[in-house]
């Protein structure tokens, strides 16, 4: 059987690579961190967020009232696209325990006389408690809750403004002058779902492509096939063994790109540009893969210092809290994984069409990654004896 | 029979802490981690959003508009840009996160009711200044709205004071529970350190199951071989020993050190601990007698890290979360932990209200340790399982005779895949690697 422990590759460059290809066949682990792993792990963050908007919220509704403009008010919140009235507490204290237990997201209390007083014009308040645990839920269902009332209350304005004795054309006007609906520039739709998946997928993408990588290298030691592949010389070896996975990788890069596009996320500026970003970060990624290998020698360890280096990377992407409000520490941590300069090019691409000289100091950065090759090729020695 | 005990002991002391990797994985990591995730949000909360207005209407309603969006705690504006064109170069040199456009004819429209539209653009922290503006707006326009009401009435007649009182049928006033500043910190950290300790405790045991079959198959097996009930007990006694007082870092340390708020006690607290830590170092246990190497169980975690983190729900609401994929995290401990921790620590929940959480944890525990328990038993009894002589193996046996690793050309590239799809624990937790101290299995290992 072909087994990869071919002792010393001759030819250059293109006997490594499918030396390297070849020992896909026996390694179904590798394999998989090329093909289906990854794509199958994508496809499953895709899924998690597949609704895309938040809907049906569960919140509660502590009705001390119980009339018709207390029910109107339920019915309103209740028929909210982000909202849905799932438990009606008897007490405030009740609801609290229900927040407490993550059952409701929010909850509103409607008091008193409630009716009486809106009638009676005295303006009486509607409290909303909302979880500010979760905030991202938190948020949207404070908004929704804020805009609904509100609406309400010019609803019920403008019906005052008619018994007033105002035409019927003007009663909205006289009610609530400004009802500002928002368009997204960018966005299709508010789809949550579009800020965190072109940004999770990317992240996810970073971290198989450091451990296929690392794998390769570490393999040749496991092998005991160490010595043999360097024998065309260290920069040789390392290049030839690294550019399938760095074509590989980069194919897939496109391939999660184009499908951000179909799947309704267009990019508005260069598909062109991300893509060359992807191939760099594929390069950045082998390089770096190669320094964390020679710095410990040993696969388990290297594979410690990727994952401290790759897991947290998604909070530092700057999308789920801006980069410009990160410590300067962070900025720096940051600006060493090769990913984070991606996703600021893909970003830039997808929000906006911005133009190269906006973004050519992350591709600079993506660039710089290459000063590491030098490290990487002359720590990689021939053990002294072949084990 | 207590010698058997202790020799068993003994060894798998030996086993845990003297592997380089194990320690600096469920140290090291635990500690590192503990100052890396929480750091790009140490500022807690974003600074006001730098916004541009592209006034297209350029009336005394929009210039109010305008004023009112600049009030908003969340929002500056900072720039009136002619076009979208000067807006989006604003964004690029970095001046400003978004803008909003006021469309023409935005007074005219108010005054003939008819709806009005705000455009709003972004980069990064689009979702940031979206939420923003929409509060804004929804904020600035009431009070706009107000404004000529209030103006109104007292054209009509209204007492200025009762007229500012009573301008709207109803008020409404909104207050976050909970994390009442709405800081990243208090959000992420408590949720995403029980993750932490999750994923580094499944690499260490990962790795201990994954080195113990390397050296298994190599022959190079030294211990006696120990009935595999007795070293489900005592490996999960040591792990979950250690990892009592990494809970206890986490929670009493690194919270004091965040300023999270703690609102359970101790007691409420150990009834969650306890089951999570055993349901967890069963689960590693159990994935550690399948891994054939030592470098697999890493790899598998920390890919697993990411779709458990947004399948947990303090991020994404886990009613949107599609059926199988909640059902599946639902095997992860940390699943029903983060929520039983949050819910107890952050949100004051009661112990009564969070029981089935804690029930969950336990059927884990239960499952995963008959499994691990299962795969142990049948590991020590496989053909490649025997390299001592066997003596009698409650006894404590006499001095092992320790093989040097064999070679790796005997063993074939490792062909079986990791068993375990996206649910495993994700926690990438691998601290620093380990010095190379410990015996070297990178070449036995397969």
């Amino acid at each position: 059987m072909d087994q990869p422990r071919v002792s010393g590759p001759s030819g250059g460059l293109f006997s490594l690579i499918v030396r390297e290809v070849r020992s896909w066949r026996h390694d179904a682990w590798q394999l998989a961190l090329i093909s289906w792993l990854p794509l199958a792990l994508f496809a499953a963050l895709w899924w998690i967020f597949s609704a895309g908007i938040v809907t049906d919220v569960g919140i509660g509704i502590v009705d001390l009232d119980d009339s018709t403009l207390s029910r109107t008010l339920i019915r309103r919140l209740d028929a909210a696209p982000v909202l849905e009235v799932t438990l009606r507490p008897l007490s405030a204290a009740e609801g609290r325990r229900a927040m407490s237990n993550a059952e409701i997201a929010a909850l509103v209390v409607i008091p008193y006389d409630f009716q009486a007083r809106v009638t009676r014009g005295l303006s009486p308040d509607v409290t909303t408690f909302y979880n500010g645990q979760f905030i991202l839920i938190g948020k949207a269902v404070k908004t929704a809750v804020v805009q609904t009332l509100s609406t309400l209350a010019g609803t019920i304005d403008g019906g005052k403004a008619l018994a007033g004795g105002a035409a019927l054309p003007q009663a909205p006007g006289l009610a609530a002058p400004v009802v500002p609906q928002l368009t997204p520039l960018s966005n299709v739709s508010m789809d949550y779902a579009l800020f965190l998946v072109p940004a999770v997928i990317p992240a996810l993408w970073q971290v198989v492509m450091i451990l296929g990588m690392l794998n390769a290298v570490g393999r040749e030691r496991r092998m005991g096939t160490w010595n043999g592949w360097l024998e065309p010389g260290a920069f040789t070896a390392f290049t030839g063994k690294m550019i399938p996975y760095i074509v590989v990788y980069w194919v897939m890069g496109i391939v999660f790109l184009l499908a951000f596009d179909l799947l309704g996320w267009p990019i508005r500026g260069s598909f062109g540009l991300i893509i060359l970003a992807q191939g760099m970060t594929a390069v950045a990624t082998a390089v770096m893969a190669g320094f964390l290998y020679v710095v410990v020698d040993d696969l388990p360890r290297s594979l410690s210092l990727a994952a401290a280096y790759t897991a947290p990377s998604f909070a530092f992407l700057g999308v789920t809290f801006p980069a410009t409000d990160m410590p300067t520490l962070a900025l720096f941590w940051r600006s060493l994984i090769p990913i984070c300069h991606t996703v600021d090019i893909q970003i830039s691409q997808m929000s906006r069409a911005a133009p190269l000289r906006a973004i050519l100091p992350e591709f600079g950065a993506l660039a710089l990654f290459l000063v590491v090759l030098p490290l990487v090729v002359v720590r990689l020695k021939p053990l002294p004896e072949d084990r | 029979m207590k010698s058997g005990w202790i020799a068993l002991l003994r060894t798998e002391a030996r086993d845990i802490f003297t592997d380089k990797v194990i320690m600096l994985t469920v140290f090291g990591g635990v500690v590192l981690y503990s100052f890396l995730y929480p750091l790009p949000y140490s500022r807690q909360v974003p600074r006001n959003q730098r916004v541009a207005v592209i006034d297209l209407d350029d009336s005394s309603l929009s210039r109010s508009l305008v004023r009112w969006i600049d009030a908003t705690p969340e929002i500056d504006v900072v720039a009136a840009a002619g076009s979208i064109a000067e807006a989006e170069a604003l964004i690029e040199r970095r001046q400003i996160a978004g803008f909003v456009v006021i469309r023409e004819n935005f007074r005219r429209d108010i005054l003939l009711g008819r709806p009005v539209t705000l455009a709003v653009a972004g980069d990064a922290a689009f979702f940031l200044v979206y939420g923003a503006v929409a509060e804004a707006a929804a904020t600035a326009g009431a009070t706009l709205g107000a404004t000529i009401k209030v103006g109104r009435m007292v054209a009509g007649g209204a007492d200025i004071k009762a007229a500012a009182d009573r301008w709207t049928s109803f008020g409404s006033n909104v207050r976050p529970v909970f994390n009442t500043i709405l800081g990243y910190v208090f959000y992420v950290v408590p949720a995403v350190f029980v993750l932490i300790l999750q994923q580094t405790l499944l690499i260490g045991t990962g790795v201990l199951g994954g080195t113990r079959n390397a050296l298994r198959r190599a022959g190079a097996d030294d211990r006696p071989p120990f009935p595999a009930w007795k070293t489900l007990v005592v490996r999960t006694g040591i792990f979950v020993s250690i990892y009592i007082v990494l809970v206890l870092y986490y929670f009493g340390f690194c919270f004091q050190f965040y300023q999270v708020p703690r609102h359970a006690s101790v007691g409420d607290l150990a009834w969650v601990v306890l089951p999570f830590l055993l349901a967890v170092t069963t689960l590693g246990i159990a994935l550690g007698a399948l891994m054939p190497r030592r470098d697999l169980a890493t790899q598998i975690v920390l890919l697993s890290s990411l779709p458990l983190v947004f399948t947990s729900g303090f991020v994404w609401p886990t009613h949107l979360v599609p059926g199988p994929l909640l059902f599946l995290a639902g095997f992860i401990p940390s699943t029903p932990a983060i929520q039983a921790f949050l819910r107890l620590n952050q949100m004051g929940a009661g112990l009564d209200q969070i029981m089935p959480l804690v029930t969950q944890l336990w059927a884990q525990t239960l499952g995963y340790g008959l499994l691990a328990w299962w795969l142990l038993h049948r590991a020590s009894e496989g053909p490649e399982a025997v390299a001592v002589p066997a003596a009698g193996t409650e006894e404590e046996s006499d001095e092992p005779v320790i093989e040097p690793p064999a070679p790796a050309e005997e063993t074939r590239p490792d062909d079986e895949p990791p068993p375990r799809g996206p649910s495993d624990g994700d926690e990438p937790e691998d601290p620093p690697p380990a010095d190379p101290d410990g015996p070297d299995f990178s070449s036995a290992a397969s």
